[in-house]
């Protein structure tokens, strides 16, 4: 599984922020809102450079054959199919001969009300960043997009994860996971974006903003119809469908993670029973080796145990703690939604009392 | 694009004449304004000396043909010379495959050039574009025209094209280009994201940064109180008579005002109240999950490590 890789990840200044073209942004929103509510992804080409990200192009993967019934994780892990990676490698070698940087720096994935964290997400950003130490994954919610601002972030593993992987070999033992200090809010961390024109672009905006572009549909109205004319959705007051769904998958995330509790607690159990059996055999062995020892018989050492039980193995934590983050995830997207339903609640009572 | 009249000048008979009435011709562009954006992208990376840059346009067709909406676009290397042009017409094949494989719904409308002009070279390129193999028979190409020159005005022209002959050796090179109009639209999440976009336009390292959802209340807000104070600006000096009345302006504005529902002041009351119980609750209860959340994380270090 090979990503062109142009870069050695030894020889790469970390980057602290990226800053995405305009025209990527458009083409990002263009395709996830299109193919909503299914989740789809593309990849990021760009540059990494002067300790930013700056991402200069963006296309989109295809979506994989015979999708529609189980293939929600295909789609999600599209960018490490082989059919993917082929597409991706023919797709690069064609930009480059229009002078476009054929440097892969992430991928982009939509999101449903912020339920992205999966072990799709982990294995393709361990792959990417394999490659390239500074890739980063996009994330963007369709569902907040469509109400007010666009919803855009920009997040790459930590630190302290690649290394918890790399020490315990993916399996994430609980004590790798507590030596390298990782918790479920250290999982992902996200990086600031900033948008920037090109001054062409800036041109562009400029002249669809002038009233000589402005086109009114209708002489008789007074409702000008330009393209970037303000958009007051954001000022709507219903809640309840946003707020029920978010609850939703909530509660959802909770009865999941009692259910990865349960398994753990299953094996906890299971390892002490393992446990005091050993323990047991043990001290038989001890008093069977005192015995044998007089009759002048040779001994059975005492790590013989290892031949007639099995510990059972600890279960990955990693389950855990992406069930925890998605958690928090949820539990903030709430948090942010609620601070603006209050403001505008209030509002309103101020506004509706200076009439009555 | 000054939306001045056009007129429309129907396709004349052509040389494939025996399905040319059954072509209707398109009466109306859209545009989408990320297909603009690549469009600008690419002429901002053309090689040293290429003077305009051409590529292949992407989208639907309505039912009837009449509609033509432009979804995106790709960049087409070619080679133009004062003698001759040259175009990769394999790299559009194969860039036109892998397209189309990741978005099925968008097929060949057009093609594009980023400067105003209309030439020989034009022709031929429309032809190569309507053309029966992989052109858009039957339907005629778009061409798309934009002036991408920093100097002036970004300005957008399409066109169709009908074969115009005057010598029957000089066929595929020339053309009668008719206008046609075209508008900018767009779907709702793409509109916030060039709002976003847009909202960078004016400063001065022309970049901005994605805003939290309290700020952009804020500027929602602050938008609609200065729309607020500008009308209530114009109706007093209208009533001191410093500016001439306008009924249709008034009866507009007795139209909107009016629509401010009133409501008892109980009522009132109740609903605010259960809505802001609603919302109180919900938020205490995603506090208590995290608050747990972590209670529980740092039970389970304090187990592995003792």
């Amino acid at each position: 599984m090979a990503f062109p890789v142009t870069v050695l990840p030894e020889l790469t200044t970390p980057v602290y922020s990226a800053v995405i073209d305009s025209g990527v942004l458009l083409k990002l929103t263009k395709h996830t809102s299109e193919a909503f509510p299914a989740p789809v992804c593309g990849l990021l080409l760009g540059l990494d450079a002067n300790s930013v990200l700056q991402v200069t192009h963006a296309f989109p993967f295809p979506p994989s054959e015979g999708s529609g019934t189980s293939s929600s994780n295909d789609d999600a892990s599209a960018p490490r199919s082989k059919a993917n990676i082929r597409y991706q490698a023919d797709m690069i070698r064609l930009l480059k001969e229009v002078n476009i940087e054929a440097n892969p720096v992430g991928y982009y994935m939509s999101s449903y009300l912020g339920g992205f964290f999966s072990q799709a997400l982990v294995d393709n950003l361990v792959a990417l960043q394999a490659a390239n130490p500074n890739s980063i994954v996009l994330v963007h919610d369709v569902t907040r997009s469509s109400q007010s601002s666009v919803s855009l972030k920009a997040y790459r593993l930590s630190a302290q994860f690649l290394a918890t992987n790399k020490a315990s070999g993916g399996k994430f033992s609980s004590e790798a996971v507590v030596k390298n200090n990782l918790t479920y809010l250290d999982i992902l961390e996200e990086l600031p974006i900033s948008i920037k024109n090109s001054h062409l672009a800036t041109a562009l905006l400029q002249h669809l903003d002038s009233p000589a572009f402005t086109r009114k549909s209708d002489p008789t109205s007074f409702v000008s119809t330009s393209a970037l004319a303000p958009n007051f959705d954001s000022l709507d007051l219903s809640i309840d469908p946003y707020l029920e769904k978010n609850v939703e998958f909530l509660l959802e995330s909770v009865d999941d993670y009692y259910a990865e509790q349960g398994t753990f607690n299953y094996f906890q159990r299971q390892l002490a029973r393992e446990q005091s059996k050993i323990q047991q055999w043990i001290q038989k062995t001890r008093s069977e080796n005192a015995l044998r020892e007089r009759a002048n018989l040779p001994t059975v050492s005492e790590d013989d145990w290892q031949k007639h039980f099995k510990v059972p193995t600890e279960p990955s934590r990693l389950d855990n703690l992406l069930i925890s983050a998605q958690i928090n995830q949820y539990c903030n997207q709430i948090e942010e939604y609620s601070s603006v339903a209050s403001s505008k609640l209030f509002a309103i009572q101020n506004g509706l009392d200076i009439h009555n | 694009m000054s939306y001045g009249s056009f007129l429309h000048l129907s396709k004349p008979a052509s040389m494939m004449t025996a399905h040319a009435s059954s072509t209707p011709t398109p009466l109306n562009i859209i545009i989408h304004p990320q297909s603009l954006f690549s469009i600008l992208d690419h002429t901002l990376r053309r090689n040293e000396g290429q003077e305009r840059v051409i590529g292949t346009l992407l989208g639907q067709r309505s039912e009837d043909g009449t509609e033509i909406e432009i979804r995106s676009a790709f960049a087409v290397p070619h080679i133009e010379s004062a003698a001759q042009v040259e175009i990769d017409m394999e790299y559009h094949k194969t860039m036109y495959n892998l397209y189309h494989k990741a978005n099925p719904k968008e097929i060949l409308v057009g093609w594009y050039a980023t400067s105003l002009e209309l030439n020989a070279f034009s022709a031929l390129i429309q032809n190569f574009y309507s053309s029966v193999s992989d052109g858009t028979y039957p339907y005629p190409a778009v061409h798309l025209t934009m002036q991408a020159n920093p100097s002036s005005d970004i300005s957008i022209k399409t066109y169709i094209s009908t074969n115009v002959g005057v010598l029957p050796d000089k066929i595929s090179e020339s053309c009668l280009f008719v206008p046609v109009p075209n508008e900018l639209r767009y779907s709702e999440s793409e509109r916030s994201g060039l709002e976003l976009v847009a909202s960078a336009k004016n400063n001065e390292n022309r970049d901005t940064s994605i805003i939290s959802d309290i700020a952009s209340l804020e500027k929602s807000v602050e938008e609609v109180i200065a729309m607020l104070e500008r009308v209530s600006a114009y109706v007093s000096s209208v009533q001191d008579g410093t500016t001439p009345g306008n009924v249709a302006i008034g009866k507009f504005l007795v139209a909107n005002l009016s629509l401010a529902p009133k409501i008892d002041a109980d009522e009132l009351e109740k609903l605010f109240n259960s809505h802001l119980q609603d919302i109180l609750l919900v938020v205490y209860l995603s506090n208590t999950i995290k608050t747990q959340m972590e209670l529980f994380n740092g039970l389970k270090r304090t187990a592995v490590i003792s």
